[in-house]
Parts: structure tokens; sequence; C-alpha cells
């Protein structure tokens, strides 16, 4: 289950350096923020998937949303004069290592179902 | 038809999270390769700010002294240059000197040519008289003793018969008594004797009156026809020709002329 996105990941690393695309300075705060909230829907979704409640539609949909509104959250911030990317920067982070632990603890306890059969 | 909803939707998990890991990876690359050519962001902390500042500084002082370091070296290059153009010259103009008196150059300028021929007349009268018909000839002695006269009447060079007369210059008869020639530089002249001679034209005219060259000359059956150059280039002598070459003297230091 894991190795899937890790592929992705791998092909979509190929081809970002592949195609060399590159984003002016000013939209590059923007990306590294829908960066963090897709790396949260991913993990989101491989906790989803191992605890067998994944549904796609919610997967896609708050991948894109969560991206999307993480960028615009810190459009907005930068427009007022507040830090409000660091809202989502907390708020993916903590959910991230979340998802992260209890990914961990369900490999591990899968581990060792197999050991004992 | 439950495992067939299942199986679909198991595809379906896996494809989208494909599909996300893609997108994931493409946007991490586009961050990270973006973020590598960026230049780095200037700090607002203060206290950052101060100490870049004085690090700045700093290193703009130790360039200011590098550029000081090699404007002078620069100069200094120039300087020597300059110098050594100047010494060049100078010593040219030394060498340039030395060859004038060495008689190494032609020479122009104001002065006076002597043509000294024998006279039929004078001759015959004088044989008539009773004169040795063999005293009456313009020997080596009474040519350097003319060549002495005319140096010593302010005379900057001296050509005979187009030889130039330098402190190597050679006068001397070859042949019988009776039919004597000269060599002067090692070439043979015959009379008439031409002297080209450069310097003051009134010194030397007032030397030929002064050393009674004319009536020294007579007594010996010549003619003397002096010729003056006023201007500035009116006469030209031709340089020494003849090699010199030191082999067996050497330049004693001590001795060397200020």
């Amino acid at each position: 289950m894991i190795l899937i996105p890790i592929v992705g990941l791998l092909i979509g690393v190929g081809i970002g350096l592949f195609v060399n695309v590159q984003v002016p300075v000013e939209y590059s705060s923007y990306l590294s923020i829908g960066v963090l909230a897709a790396l949260d829907t991913v993990f989101g979704g491989i906790r989803a998937a191992m605890e067998g409640h994944f549904e796609s539609k919610v997967f896609l949909s708050g991948f894109f949303f969560n991206t999307l509104v993480a960028a615009f959250l810190a459009y907005i911030g930068e427009q007022l004069g507040v830090s409000l990317y660091l809202a989502a920067v907390f708020a993916f982070g903590v959910r991230l290592f979340q998802n992260i632990a209890i990914i961990r603890r369900l490999v591990m306890s899968r581990t060792k179902k197999v050991e004992h059969e | 038809m439950g495992i067939t909803v299942k199986l679909r939707e198991n595809q379906k998990m896996k494809l989208s999270l494909f599909t996300v890991g893609i997108l994931v990876g493409l946007m991490v690359t586009i961050q990270y390769t973006g973020s590598k050519n960026r230049p780095v962001p200037v700090s607002t902390d203060k206290l950052e700010l101060n100490t870049e500042l004085a690090a700045q500084l700093d290193q703009s002082q130790l360039l200011y002294k590098k550029v000081d370091d090699l404007e002078s070296q620069i100069t200094q290059l120039k300087l020597s240059q300059g110098n050594a153009s100047e010494l060049r010259s100078e010593l040219q103009n030394e060498l340039d000197q030395v060859k004038r008196e060495a008689a190494l150059t032609s020479l122009s300028g104001p002065g006076i040519t002597m043509k000294l021929t024998l006279s039929k007349s004078l001759y015959n009268n004088l044989v008539v008289l009773g004169v040795d018909p063999h005293s009456l000839v313009l020997n080596e002695d009474q040519l350097r003793e003319i060549v002495s006269d005319l140096f010593a009447s302010g005379a900057q060079g001296i050509a005979i018969n187009g030889h130039r007369i330098s402190s190597y210059s050679t006068i001397r008869p070859i042949g019988s008594q009776d039919n004597q020639e000269m060599q002067i530089n090692g070439r043979p002249v015959t009379e008439p004797y031409t002297f080209q001679v450069i310097g003051d034209v009134n010194k030397l005219n007032a030397g030929i009156l002064s050393y009674q060259l004319e009536d020294n000359l007579h007594k010996i059956a010549y003619e003397m026809t002096v010729d003056t150059f006023d201007s500035e280039t009116g006469l030209t002598i031709p340089a020494y020709q003849e090699g010199i070459e030191i082999k067996y003297a050497h330049v004693d230091a001590q001795g060397v002329a200020k």
C-alpha cells in the first residue's frame, strides 16, 4: 500500500527534474504551503487506506482543496500583513506527524500479526 | 457484486494515491529546484542585519585596501617604465655624444674648406732661386701640423680628401722619396689636399692667419684656397670609416673621465 504513493512520488520527481518547471519567486511561498498540504493529504490517504476507510473522492477533493486553501491562506495573510500561513503550517504539520505515527503503529501491528501467524 | 465493487474501490484508491503521489513529487521537485536557484533571502532581524553590515563593511574595506595596493603597484610600474625610457634616452644621448667625439658620426655645420695645391709657378720660382726641389714637398709632419693648428683653432671635425681625422687616424707617407704619396687612415691620398673643417668660421680663419699657414705653404710652393660656409648645414664631413677594434686594452675604472 505504501509503495504505490512512493512510486508515484518518484515518478513525479522524475517528471519534475525532466520538465524543469520554474515557479516565480513571489509564488514559491504558496507552493511550499501547498506541498505541505499535499503531503498531509497523502499521509492521511495512506492512513485511511491502511485503516480500511479510504474514499477516493474524499482523498482527491481533500488533496486539491487543502492545497489550494493553504496557498490561498498564505496569499491572504500576506495581503493582510498577518502570517496566516503559520496556521496552515501548524495544522498540517501536527496532522502530518499524527498520521505518520498512526501509519507507523499500523505497520508495526501488521508486522507483529504476520510474525504471530 | 460486493467483491467487484470492492475491487473497483481498491483500484480507485491505488490510482488516486498514485496520481497524488506523482503530483506531490512534481510539486516537491519544482519547489526544491526553484529554491536552489533562488537568491538567499535577506534577513529582517536588526542584529543579524547589523552583523551582516559590519561584515560587508570589513569586506569592502579589505577590497578598498586591495584596490589601493593594486593602484600603487600600477603607479610604480608606470613610473619605472617612465624612468626606463628616460634612462634609455639619456644613455642614447650619451652614446651619440661619445660617437660624435670619437668621430664615428658624420657632422654638418658651418666651417671652411682649405684646398692645398702645388703651384707650378711658385715651384719654378723657388727652384730658380736655388731651393732644393726635394724639400718642396708637403710631407706628413706638415699635414699633421696643419691638423693640430686647426684643432687648436676650434675645429670640431676635420676630413682630408674625404677621410675623417680621429684619434685613431694615421697620416703617413708611402712610396719613394721622388714619388711620394700620402696615406690617410690607410687610404692613398694625393695632392691637392682638401681640408674640410667644421667649427667657428671666424676662429678658424683667425687660426689660419695666426699660425701663418699660407706663408708656410708658400715656402714649399703650395697655394691655399679657403672657402667659408657660414650656414648651419653648410658643410658635411663623413664619419671615420675604419673599424676600431680594442683588443689588447681594457678600461681602467679609476681612470674614467668624469
